[in-house]
């Protein structure tokens, strides 16, 4: 790229309109703000850019704290101190808070989210992490809220909870206790992702995830394949059972062969038998460890024949080519399993050859 | 002409014989031949010219059996990424200049994804980089007062001594 300008010569981003260059803005860093610290300042992002120009400071300014995440304890104090600091801004500043993020156990004061929620109307994005038992119902308050993660903590969706706009749903660590309260689609009618990951159930025989509920959902991702926890809490989410769902069953590989044989072998779980999408992550990302990660990915495509998609990170594909037969011979079962997915393997395959070869060189 | 292939002429009268499923990219072209029927006039696109047409049918005719985006559809896709695939860095290692008009093509030709890789890129281009740098880059002027400038700063670190 050129980097040498005539200061005569106009600058590229004249002959853009604003809406362009508010397009370009959009792709900067937002600004995050703490209620323990200050903003995570950053060269070159939202804030820092509106110096450039009167331009970029009248397109940026729009943009700068519309759009903001907040991270605080659930705490009064937190509150107070977040909305001290908005005050601060010079008046008609656009201020939304798009994304909220309450994490702890409060000191003082009670979880109010109802509160946050006449504070901060403008949130789609809620977490609420390690809060312990709380006023969940509340968070029904955010009137815009579209994604919610809970995690850290016991879930006992209240029986009123309704939250009509949020379609897409994180929980991890997140255990179901006694008395169980399925998540239903009365309380969810819009929801249409889950994400589960490390969640636990108390009890074998209740539904928290009830065949309907999962039938409206376009795709399920499932973290989390191991069985330990106390022995009266079973994994949950692993037994949605012959749904046409689209399921993301993510598998971490380890370094120990013999977990990875055990993972192959009982990794059949129902949910399993029906996902379409396996993302497998390798023990080392930059460098699996030889033909361990490729043998447990066959194992798991092997036994799944219904899979229609596995993603695979390309570190897998960017070694030197082998000389081992074996190994070669995996990854052609693996590409040959994929049908649909071969083109992207085949591509990175070639990819990673054809580099590994001008390193060598 | 076959009905597989579509004509399109740039402000600088050139033409490209383009195959439909390529040119179908641009939403622009896409209705414009809903609405045209089957016809052997040439498209015209007076906003684009024919080196910056040549660049923007490479992208399309790469693109144009693009599945539906499944990896993104599936992970949680509201977080911003300035993520771009291989071949679309490669792609779009160009000149300042060039870099403008495949946006403005874009946006004119209505090629989301396009104009999403271009828009990704300039903003990767101002990433990291303090004011002075992107002025310097991009050959923006100064046009601050001191005390414009000074207003802003204390916008941006208001939080920095709570």
């Amino acid at each position: 790229m050129s980097s040498t300008h005539d200061p005569q010569q106009p600058s590229p981003f004249d002959r853009l309109p604003d809406e362009l260059l508010v397009k370009i803005l959009r792709h900067l860093p937002q600004h995050e703000l703490s209620a323990h610290s200050h903003i995570e300042g950053e060269h070159g992002s939202m804030g820092e850019v509106r110096l450039v120009s009167r331009r970029f400071n009248a397109v940026g300014r729009d943009l700068a704290w519309r759009g903001f995440k907040l991270s605080a304890a659930p705490s009064k104090r937190d509150l107070a101190r977040a909305l001290e600091v908005l005050g601060f801004l010079p008046a008609g500043q656009p201020v939304s808070c798009s994304e909220l993020e309450l994490t702890g156990t409060p000191r003082e004061g009670g979880l109010a989210l109802a509160r946050w929620a006449a504070e901060f109307p403008d949130v789609e994005g809620l977490s609420v992490q390690s809060c312990g038992i709380h006023d969940l119902e509340n968070a029904t308050s955010f009137s815009k809220l579209r994604f919610l993660s809970l995690g850290d903590m016991d879930l006992n969706l209240p029986p009123s909870a309704f939250f009509p706009g949020v379609e897409s749903m994180d929980l991890y660590c997140a255990t179901f206790g006694w008395p169980l309260r399925p998540i239903t689609t009365s309380a969810f009618p819009a929801l249409r992702r889950l994400g589960v990951d490390f969640c636990r159930v108390q009890g074998a025989d209740s539904d928290v995830l009830p065949p309907n509920l999962v039938a409206q959902l376009e795709y399920i991702q499932l973290e989390d394949l191991s069985r330990d926890g106390p022995a009266w809490y079973r994994p949950l989410g692993v037994e949605i059972a012959r749904q046409e769902v689209r399921i993301l069953w993510t598998v971490s590989l380890v370094e120990r062969v013999s977990f990875n044989r055990i993972v192959v072998k009982s990794g059949p779980m129902p949910s399993a038998a029906v996902g379409r999408y396996l993302r497998l992550e390798p023990p080392d990302m930059v460098a699996p460890s030889s033909s361990t990660a490729l043998d447990a990915a066959l194992g798991l495509i092997a036994k799944h024949a219904h899979l229609r998609a596995v993603f695979l990170p390309s570190s897998m594909w960017q070694r030197a080519p082998s000389a081992d037969p074996d190994e070669a011979a995996s990854r052609q079962a693996i590409i040959d399993h994929c049908a649909s997915f071969s083109m992207y393997l085949r591509e990175e395959a070639a990819r990673a050859q054809s580099a590994a070869v001008r390193a060598r060189d | 002409m076959s009905a597989n292939k579509v004509k399109l002429s740039t402000s600088d009268q050139e033409e490209f014989d383009v195959d439909r499923d390529v040119a179908n990219r641009s939403v622009l072209i896409k209705n414009m031949l809903e609405d045209l029927g089957d016809s052997d006039q040439a498209i015209p696109l007076p906003n684009v010219s024919a080196n910056v047409l040549k660049k923007v049918l490479e992208w399309c005719e790469h693109h144009k059996k693009d599945p539906e985006p499944i990896a993104e559809d599936l992970d949680d896709n509201r977080r911003k990424t300035t993520e771009i695939s291989d071949w679309d860095a490669k792609f779009i290692q160009v000149d300042q200049e060039m870099l403008f008009e495949i946006i403005l093509a874009a946006n004119y030709l209505d090629i989301k994804p396009l104009l999403d890789v271009g828009c990704k890129t300039v903003a990767n281009m101002i990433k990291g980089k303090q004011p002075e740098e992107i002025r310097k880059l991009f050959n923006i002027v100064n046009d601050f007062t001191p005390e414009e400038e000074a207003q802003i700063k204390k916008e941006n670190e208001w939080a920095e001594d709570r």
